[in-house]
């Protein structure tokens, strides 16, 4: 057993987020787990042991470098007045003045604000979901039964927000079908979708219903791991359901449950983009705007290249601080977390 | 089933780029984005000789237009006129533009395309970027930054592209002497084009290109009749009885609600009814007061917000089909682009007519205003070239411009008869199944980029081409333009649409009762502080002497 590459499955829905913010994404993605450390050899000697798998990573490498680490060069525009016409060579420098505006603009803290607040919503009621939905399927005995479950409850993610948006309205709002059928017993519709109040709410359920049978997954794979004759030698001395659940089941997801969270929390701040964008009008800006809408309002619609870069930025400094403290935080619990901790 | 169409591109959806679901506070769509010249720019576009105006007369409209702005009506394809007479190309050409419609195929398997390839003389070749996503500004950013320019782009005014006047000077071809005075003249399809067109293609006291005429006239209301008919029409004496009628006409029980959910568009037409100036007012001593200043602004802001109390809107607010629920009667009342745009109705509903809401006075006394467009949707610049490049794209736009009535116009915007389109027993022109395959998305290409001056003309429906003349007078009586039309503010292109967002999203609050209408006032404060009041300045700096006063 070497080291297993996993790509993230936390919640895709960020990754069209990134319009005006390119492509800063937190740490890299490549996780050690179980890594067996070898005794120490020479590099080349490491160099021919490991070259097919060397080489089998050279793609994506190249991928990450041309679309991620390269772009991000870019960032300088944040420090510019730059236009696309005069380029990044010859647009003038402001040095922190795309900041200072930032700071001072209510807009940009509201959607700062807006964006920590439906984060938290989103790791306490959005986060356990898919680890209970695995659970949960992993305790249906029937095969069929369990295919089904599982092909029901991930194909939403296959949907586009634009459309489960329009279900959802179709559904809840002002003329959809639940508020029709109230009309009919003649009592009053409720606003589910344009109360503002209630707005993250309906954000958390709208993402449980698209992401977290998708999310679940991972957490499916985890259980599979784990070896079924403790379950069977747990069951010979006696140990109930729930005894089984709480001394084996999570102990054995929890490398896996620390590091989806820590990921979750690297990627906190991309809370979705067309989910809010979508919806902007119906709850208002006050409720709706996240960061990304804000860079994007600012950046493309409004030709604020150099501070929506800056907006970007902003969001991606406080995002690798979060990852490192959460990774910090896993140490603490004696995981490996993202960077394992330097055997000394 | 293919409605032909005289304009090919659907210039709601044009509008649409402006926001996503709410559009536009009527010409401010234009004054949000703006193009701009550097300062001192405007002064000397008020010294440039605008092109010569030599109208085109090879046929005979069936209702004449005029200078103040009525369009010419046609109830019948005119016999067709050849205004060029040499093909324009040479080679090849390129250029960057922008469909409203789904995409055409390719030009290798577009015979449509290789047709006017055909007639040009030569390959147009185009970019044509989709009106999706980030849309065109985005598109325009990368190939404007990639330094690679194609020979032709497309400049939309409406869309936020930035710093417009640097840009021309940096990287386009100053077209003046090619196009100055009688010069044009060399161009008769470009001399064709009216001096208010021109105007908007005028920065820094250059001339950048041939601008693309689209309808002078602005938002207006427009429901079907019988629907109306049931609460006496779509009118009213009063903004009260207007409202009284939009409740007659909600009935959510039966699923059918009086406005569709386009607040900023709604308010802009209750706007009007207060007797609101088209963006800026001009004062007795020239000075400007915006839109947003004014005491109707916010007594409009206000009633549209009783409205919304009232439930008359339609309760969610995406609704992507707006127009065909108009069509069907589940929605009454909904606001387009132009008096001509409610011909795009009856592909939805051949049965049923539709009527044009003429701004009635809010309280019996104001008089009420009508704001008019801003009457073309850009020009089209070319890359820096040597003088012989340069008279091939001329030619190229020149036979692109032909006017309806022309072989050209017929051969850009319809193909080949028989093979694109048919003729019906009346003469009017039908796609064929391939021509509507091949035909709409690049007409709405080409037409967004190059255009005659525009005229209705709505095959089989004589009667709605009558009314909407009918109407269209009845509007131009009440008819203010917006007095900075033709005019550039740097600070307007750079922070106008921002500002204007930041106003807007407040004034959604209000009028969804999310917030209170005592806070419009620091919101237009902060309008003003955040750029407005260096907008007005600039605007007041380069005022034409020949704009009215505002209800002098």
């Amino acid at each position: 057993m070497n080291s297993t590459a996993e790509a993230p499955p936390v919640l895709p829905e960020a990754d069209d987020a990134q319009a005006g913010a390119r492509g800063r994404r937190p740490g890299g993605r490549t996780v050690t787990k179980d890594a067996a450390r070898p005794g120490r050899k020479s590099f080349r000697s490491r160099l021919r042991r490991d070259k097919q798998m060397l080489l089998m990573m050279v793609p994506g490498v190249v991928f990450l470098l041309l679309f991620f680490y390269i772009p991000i060069l870019g960032n300088v525009i944040a420090f510019q007045d730059y236009q696309p016409f005069l380029g990044i060579g010859d647009s003038m420098w402001v040095g922190w003045q795309n900041f200072v505006d930032l700071f001072a603009n209510p807009d940009f803290l509201r959607a700062f604000w807006n964006t920590l607040y439906l984060a938290a919503w989103q790791l306490v009621f959005l986060f356990p979901v898919p680890l209970v939905l695995a659970l949960i399927v992993d305790s249906l005995i029937s095969t069929r039964v369990r295919r089904v479950f599982q092909s029901i409850a991930y194909l939403p993610h296959f949907l586009s927000w634009v459309l489960v948006i329009a279900l959802f309205q179709q559904m809840l709002g002002g003329a959809g079908f639940v508020n029709n059928t109230l009309r009919q017993f003649g009592m009053d519709p409720v606003p589910f979708m344009t109360n503002p109040d209630t707005f993250p709410i309906l954000v958390v359920v709208q993402m449980i219903w698209k992401d977290a049978g998708w999310a679940m997954i991972i957490f499916l794979a985890a259980l599979a791991s784990i070896d079924a004759s403790l379950y069977e030698a747990a069951a010979a001395d006696g140990a109930g359901r729930w005894r089984r659940m709480w001394h084996i089941t999570l102990p054995g997801l929890r490398s896996v449950i620390v590091l989806l969270l820590i990921l979750r929390i690297g990627d906190i701040l991309s809370v979705g983009f067309e989910q809010f964008i979508l919806q902007r009008d119906a709850v208002g800006a006050g409720a709706a705007e996240v960061l990304d809408t804000f860079t994007y309002y600012t950046g493309v619609v409004g030709g604020g290249w150099s501070s929506g870069a800056a907006a970007g930025l902003a969001k991606g400094v406080v995002s690798a601080l979060l990852i490192y403290a959460a990774n910090k935080l896993a140490h603490r619990f004696g995981e490996d977390g993202i960077f394992a901790k330097k055997v000394g | 089933m293919s409605a032909p169409r005289n304009t090919g591109f659907s210039r709601r959806g044009f509008l649409g780029l402006a926001g996503l679901a709410v559009t536009t506070a009527g010409l401010a769509a234009c004054g949000g984005g703006g193009t701009s010249g550097g300062s001192g720019g405007a002064a000397a576009s008020a010294g440039v000789k605008l092109p010569t105006y030599k109208e085109f007369t090879g046929v005979t409209a069936d209702l004449a237009g005029n200078s103040k702005g009525l369009q010419a009506a046609f109830f019948k394809l005119p016999e067709g006129v050849t205004s060029v007479k040499d093909a324009p190309l040479k080679g090849k050409v390129t250029g960057l533009t922008e469909t409203f419609e789904t995409m055409s195929p390719g030009m290798k398997d577009n015979p449509f395309w290789q047709r006017l390839n055909a007639k040009l003389g030569g390959e147009l070749e185009l970019q044509i970027a989709e009106d999706i996503g980030d849309g065109y500004p985005a598109k325009f950013a990368t190939v404007l930054a990639s330094d690679d320019l194609p020979d032709m782009m497309w400049v939309p005014p409406n869309q936020g592209i930035p710093n417009v006047g640097p840009m021309l000077e940096a990287k386009f071809q100053d077209l003046t002497k090619y196009l100055s005075g009688d010069a044009v003249l060399e161009y008769p399809n470009l001399a064709a084009l009216k001096p208010d067109s021109w105007k908007t293609a005028v920065v820094n006291g250059k001339i950048w290109g041939a601008p693309i005429p689209s309808t002078p006239f602005g938002q207006i209301m427009s429901g079907r009749r019988d629907v109306w008919e049931k609460v006496g029409g779509l009118t009213a004496t009063s903004a009260e009885e207007f409202l009284e009628k939009a409740k007659e006409l909600t009935r959510p029980a039966e699923r059918k609600y009086a406005l569709e959910p386009a607040y900023i568009n709604i308010l802009h037409m209750v706007t009007e009814w207060f007797g609101a100036p088209n963006s800026w007012a001009v004062n007795k001593d020239r000075t400007l007061t915006h839109l947003f200043e004014t005491e109707e602004y916010a007594a409009g802001v206000e009633f549209t917000a009783k409205m919304f109390a009232a439930g008359v809107f339609y309760p969610d607010t995406n609704v992507p089909d707006m127009r065909n629920r108009v069509a069907n009667g589940s929605v009454a009342g909904q606001v387009l682009v132009g008096p001509h745009d409610i011909k795009a109705y009856r592909a939805f509903n051949k049965d049923q007519a539709f009527d044009i809401l003429v701004p009635f006075s809010a309280d019996g006394k104001v008089k009420p205003t009508y704001d008019m467009g801003y009457g073309t949707v850009g020009f089209t610049p070319f890359k820096k070239a040597d003088e012989g490049k340069i008279r091939e794209l001329l030619a190229l736009i020149n036979y692109l411009s032909a006017p309806f009535g022309t072989v050209e116009y017929m051969q850009k915007n319809f193909g080949e008869v028989g093979k694109d389109y048919t003729l019906d027993a009346k003469g009017n022109p039908q796609l064929t199944e391939s021509g509507s395959t091949n035909l709409p998305g690049l007409v709405s290409a080409l037409n967004i980029m190059s255009s005659p001056e525009n005229v209705i003309f709505n095959p089989g429906f004589d009667d709605d081409t009558k009314y909407i003349n009918e109407q269209q007078k009845k509007l131009l009586e009440m008819a203010w333009r917006n007095p900075t039309n033709g005019t550039y503010s740097d600070t307007n292109s750079k922070v106008g649409a921002k500002i204007t967002k930041q106003l807007r999203d407040k004034v959604v609050d209000i009028i969804t009762g999310r917030a209170k209408i005592s806070e419009l006032e620091a919101a237009v404060k902060r309008w003003k502080s955040e750029g407005g009041d260096k907008i007005r300045d600039e605007y007041q700096a380069a005022l034409p002497a020949d704009v009215p006063v505002f209800r002098a």
